[in-house]
């Protein structure tokens, strides 16, 4: 359904470096309307600097970015940068008049705007407390709340839910849920692998300045590893040999491996192990997560 | 924009007790104890110095002496007329006043003063001083001068043999005698030479009106108090930057120059504030003449004002981080609040201080509060003033917008 949306964002084959160091090295993405699209990559990789130059505050050195929104380019874009950018010494809602009216919204509406985003972020009740006083969930909230103030159509979020707990996480997926309802697409950056694969109607995987692969889930993984599955054996004694797929730990208590075959290879490991008489304690096989086509696709762990 | 950008910071400071306590009260506490220690207190006007008269003399010349000098206003009397015993000859005595009794200077006049001495034709008066203050006693020593010249001459000077009147002045630990020509009676020939001659020295500017010399501490204070506050609020740039609030407010409407021109109008409406406040407490407490120099006031306010925002500016634009700028700005400011006469008046400045304060806001400042509280200037005599420190604003302004332009990337 979202690929019938409009691009709202069309990211061409852009470059920008550093000196010797190149960010971006020929990257090329889309976001469409209603879509939240997540940016995954390991850190460097170049997220935040693909948000700053959709954001026109950074220059690309080659390449084009396209975004097809009608206005003033600050009153359809909404940023929601990595740190608390607010004021902690303002209240919440002096915090949202300040940054509304840096928007242009004044008067009624921005009153108007203010009590709706007090009612979204689920602050009514803190609206006149100081944020350095607000939990670390509550300061999140607002820091998201504070971009969408003047309703861009198009929103990106650096990592906006770092360091919070499971509930406050929870409400601002509820938060970004109500916005997608409304039409705005999400560029979301994300180190949480497991969010990113159960929130995100598409992927972007990062790495080196690039797209290295982009798609829903299933065709990320269709793509990648297919119908593989991840075996993790534990022995009882320590091992010398593994047969192939599986890979012997340090200790040579355990082993893991990628069974391309899925299910039906297994009985066939199994039964090699067993004829060595190796005795197995433990034995676990995952369907494959976001996590392994990650490492598969960039070799990394995403906070490498 | 620009009102919002000031509006947040006016808000910022106003919900921080803490910063609003440092940018208004500490300047007040400073400038009265400022302001104490040029008046000596709340409605006197000049420090007094703590003699101890010994007379071994005991003439009625010598007493008469004593008793004019402490009608002196300089003079503080602390004890009574005395006189020295072989068991505490003078030096000894004078020790002990100073060290024990707080004694300042103390006045000792030998036996013989008023008699002829073959072997010595002096006229001598002995002044043991701490050796701490230089002031003291030579405000005793031009106190004596002109007690002696009036009292000896009121007793027939004719009656007197020609001597040399010398006053003697030693510190409490080596005394030290003055060649006569260095003293203001040694330098007359004979006693005849000394007439009763007065000297009175008037302040041609501040003998009719209250309190200027607090003006110019208060003056001194606030300018060094506004850098500082405009050097704080500068650093609020630099937080931004540092906690990513910059890059939200520039993917705003908003963009470098409206941002800071917003810090700008803000520091410069602090600024005024700040200065206004510490003159009215100063007119309410020490009878600073505020009221009567409104004009003036708010010409070299405002420019002094302009000038330390635009300072800020320029250092935090200058600076990578907020510990940068806090060590850059406290040494600047410091040097120019010592150079520029914030911390110490510029009339004690030899030419070459005198003339190295005219490159910094302070020196310029203070010169333009000095023609408007103490010479009573018109508004046009600090034209000189306004002008250069609104140069200066400027041009500093321009040269942080420039720094600030790599502020546009994050």
């Amino acid at each position: 359904m979202l690929t019938s949306q409009p691009a709202l964002i069309l990211v061409e084959d852009a470059y920008v470096s550093y000196g010797d160091l190149q960010a971006l090295a020929g990257l090329s993405l889309e976001l469409r309307a209603g879509e939240l699209l997540g940016l995954l990559g390991p850190n460097g990789a170049g997220k935040t600097t693909l948000i700053n130059c959709i954001a026109k505050r950074q220059k690309l050195d080659r390449g084009r970015i396209h975004i097809s929104v009608p206005g003033e380019l600050s009153d359809r874009l909404g940023i929601v940068p990595q740190e608390l950018a607010v004021y902690p010494d303002l209240s919440v809602s002096q915090n949202l008049s300040a940054f509304g009216r840096l928007h242009g919204l004044s008067g009624k509406t921005l009153r108007q705007r203010i009590a709706e985003a007090l009612s979204w972020a689920a602050l009514e009740n803190r609206a006149r407390a100081l944020v350095h006083t607000l939990s670390g969930g509550m300061q999140r909230r607002l820091n998201i709340a504070c971009s969408v103030l003047h309703q861009p159509q198009i929103l990106l979020l650096d990592e906006p839910t770092v360091g919070i707990d499971p509930q406050s996480r929870e409400r601002i997926y509820a938060m970004l849920d109500t916005l997608l309802e409304l039409g705005t697409a999400i560029l979301l950056t994300t180190h949480q692998l497991d969010e990113a694969q159960t929130r995100c109607d598409r992927m972007a995987i990062i790495d080196g300045g690039r797209i290295i692969e982009s798609g829903t889930f299933e065709e990320l993984l269709e793509r990648t590893i297919g119908k593989s599955m991840q075996l993790s054996l534990r022995f009882t004694s320590p091992q010398t040999f593994a047969p192939p797929p599986l890979l012997l730990s340090e200790s040579g208590l355990e082993a893991v491996g990628l069974l391309s075959a899925g299910h039906s290879q297994l009985p066939n490991l199994l039964s090699q192990l067993a004829s060595q008489n190796v005795a197995i304690e433990h034995l676990v096989l995952r369907e494959p997560t976001l996590q392994h086509l990650f490492l598969h696709l960039t070799g990394k762990e995403l906070r490498e | 924009m620009i009102w919002t950008i000031c509006q947040i910071s006016i808000l910022r400071l106003w919900n921080n007790k803490q910063e609003l306590l440092m940018a208004f009260v500490v300047p007040i506490l400073f400038f009265t104890i400022f302001a104490l220690i040029f008046s000596r207190g709340v409605g006197e006007s000049f420090a007094q110095v703590r003699v101890a008269f010994i007379d071994d003399d005991q003439s009625a010349e010598s007493q008469a002496v004593i008793r004019d000098a402490c009608t002196h206003s300089e003079i503080k009397p602390v004890l009574g007329i005395g006189r020295t015993t072989p068991q505490w000859p003078i030096e000894e005595l004078s020790r002990l006043l100073i060290s024990r009794r707080g004694v300042e200077v103390v006045v000792h006049i030998p036996a013989g003063f008023t008699t002829q001495n073959p072997e010595s034709p002096t006229l001598s008066i002995h002044l043991f001083n701490e050796g701490i203050n230089p002031i003291g006693h030579r405000l005793v020593q031009a106190s004596l001068a002109e007690s002696i010249a009036m009292q000896l001459s009121a007793a027939n000077l004719a009656s007197l043999p020609p001597a040399r009147p010398t006053v003697i002045l030693a510190s409490s630990t080596t005394p030290v005698e003055l060649p006569p020509a260095n003293s203001p009676l040694g330098s007359s020939p004979t006693l005849e030479a000394v007439e009763p001659s007065v000297f009175k020295s008037v302040n041609a500017f501040a003998s009719n009106k209250y309190q200027p010399k607090v003006a110019m501490a208060a003056a001194g204070i606030a300018v060094m108090f506004l850098l500082f506050s405009a050097n704080a609020a500068g650093a609020s740039l630099l937080e931004e930057r540092e906690a990513g609030t910059m890059g939200r407010l520039l993917s705003s409407r908003l963009n470098i120059t409206q941002l800071l021109l917003g810090k700008w109008f803000y520091m410069t409406s602090l600024g005024c504030t700040q200065l206004f406040i510490m003159f009215a407490w100063g007119q309410l407490v020490f009878h600073v003449d505020l009221a009567g120099h409104l004009p003036g006031f708010l010409a070299m306010t405002c420019a002094t004002s302009a000038a330390c925002a635009s300072f800020a500016l320029f250092l935090a634009a200058l600076c990578r981080s907020r510990q940068q700028l806090h060590g850059v700005s406290v040494i600047l400011v410091l040097t120019m609040s010592a150079v520029g006469g914030s911390m110490v008046p510029r009339y004690i400045m030899n030419d070459a201080m005198k003339g190295l304060g005219k490159f910094t806001f302070n020196g310029w400042a203070l010169d333009g509060f000095q023609k408007i509280f103490w010479y009573d200037l018109p508004l046009s005599a600090i034209r000189a003033e306004v002008c250069v420190l609104l140069a200066i604003s400027m041009i500093l302004g321009l040269a942080a917008r420039l720094l600030a332009q790599r502020w546009r990337i994050v």
